[in-house]
C-alpha cells in the first residue's frame, strides 16, 4: 500500500465518520476520576491503618507472656489480618491508578506501595489518635456478621477459663468482685480482684468495659484475677450482653 | 502558505487542532518507520501494518489535546501505535518476522554473534529466534536495535520505569542468546 492512501484513508475516515479530538473537559473529566480514585484508596487506606493500629495498641505482650502465650499466638491473637488485607488491595488499586498519571509509569511497584504506606499511616495515627480506628472496628463488626467472626475469633483465643484466660464484658462492678459476660459461653462469671490483682494500661474499670483477665478459675463460675487489661475488639458487637456461640449478637 | 518542513512535529501536532489536513504531514513523516516497527513487533503482512497505523493516528488525532508539549511527538506516536499493534497482535496468531542482513547485524553485534551474521541463513534464523521471543522481549530489542531509542525513550513508549527498562532488556538478551544457540546452532 502506498504512502499516500494511509494519509488519505486516515483523513478520509476522519471527514467520513465526523471525528473530532477529544475536549479538554473530557481529559480533565478522565484526570478528574483518577484523582478520585486515588483520594478513595488513600483515605480507605487511612481508615485501615488506624483500625489496624487500634487493634495493635490493644495488645499487650507483658500480658499476654503472663498467661503463657507464645511470640506466634501472640502475633496470631494480635494482628488486624482484615485490615492489613484491605490496606494492600487498596495499596495494589493505588499503585495500578498512578501509572495513569502522566509520569506515573516512572516509579516502580515498591516506591509507589511504599509512598501509599507512608501515607497512610500518617493519615491513619491522626485518624487514631481521634478515635476513628475504635468506631470503625465496633460499627464494621456490628454490620458485617463475617467480620463480627472474625474478630470474635480473635476473642475466643481469650476464653479458656480452663487454662487461665478469661474474657469478656463487665456487666456489674463491686469493690471486689466484677461480674463479668463471656462472649464465647454467655456465661456469667463472678471475677475476684483484690489488691495483688495486677491492671494493665488501665486506670478505672467501668461498666460496659471489654476486658481479658489471666487467673484462676474456681467452681460455680468463679475467676480469681491475676492480671486484667482492656481487650479492643468488635466482638461484643456494640451491644450489651455478650455474644452467642455461633458468633452473632446476643441481645440477651 | 507555513513552511511546514521546517516545523518541528510537535508544532504540526498543534496546528492539527486547527487544520485536520495537517495530519498527512505526520503520516509522511513518519509512516515508513512505525510501519517496520509494526511488522517486526508482531510479524503481521504489510496489508494489516497499514490498518494498524491508521488506527493508531485515528487514535492519536482523537487523543491530540492530551499532547503534552513538554513530550516528543515521536515517543508519544510509537507509544499509540505500540498499544495499538500489541491489540491486534494478540486477536491474530502469530506470523513470522522478517529481518534483513543489516538489521540481523544490528542486534547481533551487541550479543556477540556477529561473526556468524554473513551467512544469510543467519539472518534468517535470527528472524525466527525473535519471533520465538515473548512480545514484551521483543518489543525491547526491537526498539533498542531497530530503532535505537535511548532507554528514557523506551521507558516512556512501553510506559515502564527505567530500572525495569534495564532488567528487562538484561532478560531479552540472556533469552536471545539462548535462543539463538538453540535454534540456530543445532
Amino acid at each position: 500500500m502506498s504512502q499516500i492512501n494511509i494519509a488519505d484513508q486516515v483523513v478520509e475516515k476522519i471527514n467520513g465518520e465526523k471525528i473530532a479530538p477529544h475536549t479538554v473537559g473530557y481529559f480533565y473529566a478522565r484526570r478528574s476520576v483518577i484523582f478520585a480514585v486515588a483520594g478513595i484508596a488513600v483515605m480507605t487506606g487511612a481508615l485501615a491503618m488506624a483500625t489496624s493500629i487500634h487493634n495493635i495498641s490493644g495488645a499487650d505482650w507483658k500480658f499476654f507472656r503472663a498467661g503463657g502465650g507464645s511470640v506466634w499466638s501472640y502475633i496470631g491473637a494480635s494482628l488486624p489480618f482484615v485490615w492489613l488485607f484491605f490496606l494492600l488491595l487498596f495499596g495494589l488499586i493505588s499503585f495500578l491508578n498512578f501509572r495513569q498519571f502522566k509520569t506515573g509509569y516512572k516509579y516502580p511497584l515498591l516506591i509507589v506501595l511504599a509512598a501509599y504506606v507512608g501515607l497512610t499511616f500518617l493519615l491513619g495515627v491522626g485518624l487514631w489518635r481521634l478515635g476513628v480506628g475504635h468506631f470503625v472496628e465496633n460499627k464494621v463488626a456490628a454490620g458485617v456478621p463475617v467480620y463480627r467472626n472474625m474478630a470474635c475469633a480473635q476473642a475466643r483465643m481469650w476464653s479458656h477459663p480452663e487454662n487461665g484466660t478469661l474474657s469478656g464484658q463487665v456487666m456489674e462492678l463491686g469493690d471486689e468482685v466484677i461480674v463479668l459476660n463471656d462472649w464465647l459461653t454467655m456465661d456469667k462469671w463472678r471475677v475476684l480482684v483484690n489488691s495483688s490483682t495486677k491492671f494493665y494500661a488501665m486506670n478505672n474499670l467501668q461498666l460496659g468495659d471489654k476486658i481479658k483477665i489471666i487467673g484462676i478459675a474456681q467452681d460455680g463460675r468463679i475467676f480469681v484475677a491475676g492480671e486484667i487489661a482492656p481487650f479492643q475488639t468488635g466482638c461484643s458487637c456494640g451491644c450489651n450482653g455478650g455474644m452467642k456461640k455461633h458468633g452473632t449478637c446476643g441481645g440477651k | 502558505m507555513p513552511n511546514y518542513e521546517k516545523m518541528s512535529d510537535e508544532e504540526i501536532a498543534r496546528q492539527v487542532l486547527i487544520d485536520k489536513e495537517l495530519i498527512r504531514v505526520l503520516i509522511e513523516r513518519y509512516e515508513r518507520r512505525l510501519r517496520a516497527y509494526i511488522v517486526k513487533i508482531s510479524g503481521v503482512d504489510q496489508d494489516a501494518s497499514a490498518d494498524i497505523l491508521q488506527d493508531a493516528f485515528i487514535k492519536a488525532y482523537l487523543n491530540l489535546r492530551d499532547f503534552d508539549d513538554q513530550q516528543k511527538f515521536s515517543t508519544w506516536i510509537y507509544r499509540i501505535v505500540h498499544n495499538e499493534t500489541i491489540s491486534h497482535w494478540r486477536k491474530r496468531r502469530r506470523e513470522n518476522i522478517s529481518l534483513d542482513a543489516t538489521e540481523a547485524e544490528k542486534i547481533a553485534a551487541d550479543l556477540d554473534i556477529l561473526r556468524d551474521v554473513q551467512n544469510n541463513l543467519d539472518a534468517t534464523c535470527i528472524s525466527r529466534v525473535l519471533g520465538e521471543l515473548d512480545e514484551k522481549y521483543r518489543s525491547i530489542l526491537i526498539l533498542k536495535y531497530f530503532e535505537e531509542r535511548q532507554y528514557d525513550e523506551i521507558a516512556e513508549i512501553l510506559r515502564l520505569p527505567a530500572g525495569t527498562v534495564a532488567i528487562r532488556l538484561r532478560r531479552a538478551k540472556e533469552k536471545f542468546s539462548k535462543l539463538y544457540t538453540k535454534i540456530c546452532h543445532k
